[in-house]
């Protein structure tokens, strides 16, 4: 019978089962994400049904074997839990999303956590929202093994330049290209790994000075242009579905305007 | 070995919540023991339910009619609509007998990872009363969770694209609560939501 004390985690998602318990997804920093069995914490009567919120930082202890353990204690952690603007509330929910879709069960990623976990904050300011996502995007990724090629062309082997612009293919890199063409299929250059090339989103070309900017990790310079910052959010849902199979992404739904 | 209508319905028997082969194999040997009166009235219930119970086309609350009890009422207040989460919440605040207005009532809240977006809340037909312009006030009376508050976000841009009031009810302290035994969450929006005493 293994047990777990006083874990660091968040709360990804939540669902009911049966009259009274919930089934809770679970991301750990030193356990990785997992499922968790939560009997009796809904209703009035429940003590700990206010604790068990999204996006709070809590310090949880499970006991059990198997997929999926019983959650034993709910404490809040002892640190200020982040205050996130009603805004922030959905983006929040796209990289909960992410992670559930991204991460493994039971793959410890406290790298991962800790960034989770300072987005969260950053997402208290509303303005930050893009760029902030953008970057826990990258670094998720890099992460996880499907890090950006920032430095050199993949054709030609050359460094980035500035004011050169890229076609970026996944799990190749970028690719110098001279003529913008926006809506070039991308059947046929991505061939490897990609037995059904149909995409809804083309390769995405992106400037040198935005990937520059990526290298030395200065998001700010890339937030203050309202163009790079479109370009890299192009870029980004363009590998993240690829990285996701194609699946698509509910909490997108939530930001189109219609 | 069970005779296979025996089987079926147990299989039957399953598909409700909290329900397993256990529990369906007891019910299935007490309706058809104990009970075939009983058996029968429920299965006649449950085939008029499901042929002639529908959503109103309002508020998508359970109705039989196409429009339910409440949508139909001409007493009833055009200029303001409570949008709640589930048709409990209906009874809920009909209890209290303060509010006049009408409902329109989600079916759950939005949740990306149940695959629950606006549309299968039905946010389509609310854009469509709001834009309607008879509504004035919308009152979102979503839970207080953080599912509810960003199903509150969402359809209250939504009301500001067609220029409509959008609160949101007040949540602290229960009546009759103590300070002492409350989670420090409640107790913080209680104190961020406090009021000037008029005297």
């Amino acid at each position: 019978m293994s047990q777990v004390n006083t874990q660091l985690a968040y709360i990804l998602h939540k669902r009911f089962y049966r009259e009274t318990s919930q089934i809770i997804e679970v991301f750990s920093r030193d356990h990785g994400r997992l499922s968790l069995m939560s009997r009796g914490s809904r209703g009035s009567k429940s003590r700990i049904s206010g604790h068990l919120q999204l996006f709070s930082p809590l310090l949880l202890g499970w006991q059990g074997k198997g997929s999926m353990p019983y959650l034993r204690t709910v404490e809040r952690a002892d640190i200020k839990p982040p205050v996130l603007p009603r805004q922030s509330l959905l983006s929040a929910m796209y990289i909960n999303e992410l992670l559930i879709y991204l991460v493994h069960k039971h793959d410890v990623q406290s790298g991962i956590f800790d960034y989770y976990h300072q987005c969260l904050y950053a997402l208290q300011n509303s303005t930050q929202i893009e760029i902030e996502l953008r970057k826990f995007e990258i670094k998720m990724l890099a992460l996880l093994g499907f890090g950006l090629q920032l430095e050199h062309d993949a054709d030609s082997g050359k460094k980035i330049l500035a004011a050169q612009n890229y076609h970026y293919y996944v799990e190749h890199g970028p690719v110098a290209c001279n003529e913008l063409k926006v809506n070039q299929p991308t059947v046929g250059r991505i061939t490897k790994q990609e037995s059904k090339p149909v995409y809804s989103i083309s390769s995405p070309f992106i400037q040198g000075r935005t990937l520059l900017a990526l290298l030395k990790e200065d998001y700010a310079l890339i937030q203050r242009d309202r163009q790079q910052l479109q370009q890299l959010k192009h870029l980004m849902r363009y590998i993240i579905h690829t990285h996701l199979g194609g699946r698509p992404l509910k909490s997108r739904e939530l930001f189109l305007t219609p | 070995m069970m005779s296979p209508l025996l089987q079926q319905l147990i299989e039957a028997l399953k598909c409700l919540p909290g329900v397993g082969p256990k529990s369906a194999q007891r019910m299935a040997f007490h309706l058809l023991e104990r009970d075939r009166n009983g058996a029968s009235e429920l299965a006649v219930a449950l085939q008029q339910a499901v042929a002639n119970i529908g959503h109103c086309e309002r508020c998508r609350t359970l109705s039989e009619t196409p429009l339910c009890g409440i949508c139909a009422s001409p007493s009833r207040d055009d200029s303001k609509l409570c949008v709640i989460e589930t048709p409990a919440d209906v009874y809920a605040i009909e209890h209290i007998g303060e509010f006049r207005g009408r409902y329109f009532i989600l079916m759950g809240h939005l949740s990306p990872l149940d695959g629950i977006g606006p549309t299968e809340l039905g946010l389509d037909k609310l854009d469509k009363q709001l834009a309607a312009g008879q509504v004035e006030e919308l009152i979102l009376a979503t839970n207080p969770t953080v599912e509810g508050e960003a199903t509150a976000h969402y359809i209250s841009t939504m009301a500001a694209r067609h220029g409509v009031l959008a609160t949101r009810i007040a949540h602290g302290v229960p009546l009759g609560g103590e300070l002492e035994f409350i989670d420090s969450g409640t107790l913080a929006h209680a104190f961020s939501g406090r009021q000037r005493l008029l005297s």
